[in-house]
């Protein structure tokens, strides 16, 4: 619990692999790899506090596809929106 | 007497014609259709449902009306099947899972009520990814086949829709669209597919995917048949709060054939980029014909459509994980495996996630308010690819197959539209060289409520060209 942070700024990587040379492709690869990997015990404990119906099987399966979704969606969280920029708006309060 | 095969390919707006002329008989009409589900069924697995009774005596009480001189409007007497998602009371209604495979509801969607007080005959139900969102192939009831290659996927999730258009076993259907399960089914099925603006079609009655993200709307054979589907189902619903008190327009007098001084808008990047050679070619030579009949070209950008896929997904998958939430915990055995695996992922999203992909939705209408300052309808292709070999059931079962990565971005052009809200029609523009030869999907994107600016640019187009008159190679 009390380890290093494992994260890792992912435009910080990829400045230095720039620095270094590499093309951006290159760079994209490397810099997903250097993401945190998502393990078992995290995601145990996750399912724990949504209300622990994960058995192991499908806490196996969740872990596969919980990391591939930290990869696809890594591109969206790096994206700098302005602060003016809310949420599309869904609740009509006149209906 | 009976019907001709020639006339079981005719758009319904033709057969309503010959049944208002009394030229066609809507008891021998739907014997026909019935008939032909009955040999192609086994082969291409679109139907979940076959209301036969139904259909016949829906059919014999349309006749008699006709007869009387009660003609109801242009679907009356004519054959048409739902994808099995909606609900219709008395009826089994499976969302094509083991979940829901025993349900009969006791209601009736505002959808198919609608088209029934049209007088248009209920011929059964369709087959469907899981939810609108499994494999297609360990779902409930098997895969539903590609007409133009049985060996090959009719897209999702309104599979069966676009498996009986394309093999004439029904004129028309109703699909659903939450990512693009209308649009992919029309452009790998070379039929129509209108995903209208969010609010003009109820989705009372309709299993729910993901609530702000879903639609409901027609898939024909011909954008004039699209038209026709649309002004019946179209309209306010107290039922679904999301629907628009607007008024809604006279659909056919959008089918002109004349498109001159009209601007298409054509994205510089994203939209139309990773294009297989022969969509790019179909798609470029779809450009220059309906510049041939006047229109004008013009370069559009949409600067963040490459988050539209990405941003989407967290969308629809955080919201179906919170729609399926009981189930999941009751009876996940009975799912899917890739719906539960999806689902399951899904409660993993941090509030932060969906709230992100919801500022990229405001981002990305705001961009498209601006392209529509610069063009009435933006064309894009139906897909970057033709479609695929049905999966083998493992790899099916997880999207995260062996061996294989991320992408950074996921792709794809009809998701763009699920985010907006804004209306698109996927029609046919063209087929690959072959063998097999298989179809290929023009999309055309409009302004919020303008189907009617789609329908006059796609009947255009359509009237110009002869690709929605092949018949693929299947017969009884």
């Amino acid at each position: 619990m009390n380890g290093p942070d494992p994260s890792v700024d992912r435009r910080a990587v990829l400045q230095i692999l720039g620095a270094l040379g590499f093309g951006a492709a290159t760079a994209a690869d490397l810099a997903a790899q250097a993401r945190p990997v998502v393990s078992p015990g995290t995601l145990q404990q996750a399912a724990t506090l949504l209300d622990g119906s994960f058995d192991a099987a499908r806490l196996g399966v969740a872990e596969r596809a919980v990391q591939r979704n930290q990869e696809h969606m890594a591109a969206m969280r790096e994206l700098v929106l302005d602060d003016a920029v809310e949420p599309a708006p869904i609740f009509a309060p006149s209906r | 007497m009976p019907v001709a095969a020639d006339v079981l390919f005719l758009p319904a707006r033709e057969q309503g014609a010959l049944i208002r002329a009394r030229k066609l008989s809507p008891v021998e009409l739907t014997d026909a259709y019935l008939a032909r589900i009955e040999a192609l069924n086994p082969r291409t697995n679109a139907f979940i449902t076959v209301t036969a009774d139904v259909a016949r005596r829906q059919a014999a009480a349309a006749e008699r009306e006709i007869v009387r001189g009660r003609y109801r409007g242009p679907l009356h007497g004519i054959p048409y099947a739902p994808k099995d998602i909606l609900a219709t009371k008395g009826i089994l209604t499976t969302n094509g899972s083991k979940v829901t495979a025993t349900v009969v509801p006791d209601y009736e969607s505002t959808i198919t009520a609608r088209l029934a007080e049209a007088g248009a005959i209920l011929a059964g139900k369709l087959n469907l990814l899981e939810f609108a969102m499994g494999s297609g192939v360990v779902s409930g009831f098997g895969p539903s086949r590609n007409p133009w290659d049985l060996a090959r996927t009719p897209s999702g999730s309104s599979s069966g829709s676009g498996t009986a258009l394309a093999a004439a076993m029904v004129p028309l259907s109703i699909g659903t669209d939450t990512g693009g399960s209308i649009r992919g089914p029309a452009n790998f099925c070379g039929i129509v597919g209108l995903k209208q603006t969010y609010g003009r079609v109820s989705r009372y009655g309709v299993t729910t995917l993901a609530w702000s993200l879903d639609h409901a709307g027609p898939m024909t054979r011909t954008v004039a048949d699209a038209a026709l589907m649309l002004q019946v189902i179209a309209g306010h619903d107290p039922s679904d709060p999301t629907t628009t008190a607007d008024v809604v327009p006279d659909y056919s007098q959008a089918l002109t054939g004349d498109v001159r001084g009209l601007r298409i808008g054509v994205p510089t990047r994203f939209l139309t980029e990773g294009l297989a050679p022969e969509i790019d070619r179909a798609y470029r030579a779809a450009l220059a014909v309906v510049r041939g009949l006047g229109a004008t070209l013009v370069d559009v950008d949409v600067p963040h459509a490459e988050y539209a896929t990405n941003a989407g997904w967290v969308i629809a998958m955080a919201e179906a994980a919170a729609f399926h939430e009981q189930r999941l915990r009751t009876s996940p055995e009975l799912f899917d495996p890739i719906v539960r695996e999806r689902l399951d992922a899904a409660r993993f999203y941090a509030a932060t996630d969906y709230i992100k992909a919801q500022r990229v939705r405001t981002l990305l209408m705001q961009e498209m308010q601006t392209v529509f300052t610069q063009c009435d309808v933006m064309a894009v292709p139906g897909g970057n690819a033709l479609p695929s070999p049905l999966e083998s059931p493992s790899d099916a079962g997880t999207d995260v197959k062996l061996g294989s990565t991320a992408s950074r971005f996921r792709g794809g052009t009809t998701f763009l539209g699920n985010m907006t809200g804004l209306p698109a029609l996927v029609l046919p523009c063209g087929f690959s060289a072959g063998p097999p030869a298989l179809p290929i999907g023009l999309q055309l994107y409009g302004r919020a409520f303008d189907e009617s600016t789609l329908f006059r640019v796609g009947h255009a187009y359509e009237q110009a060209t002869d690709w929605h008159r092949r018949r693929p190679p299947l017969s009884p």
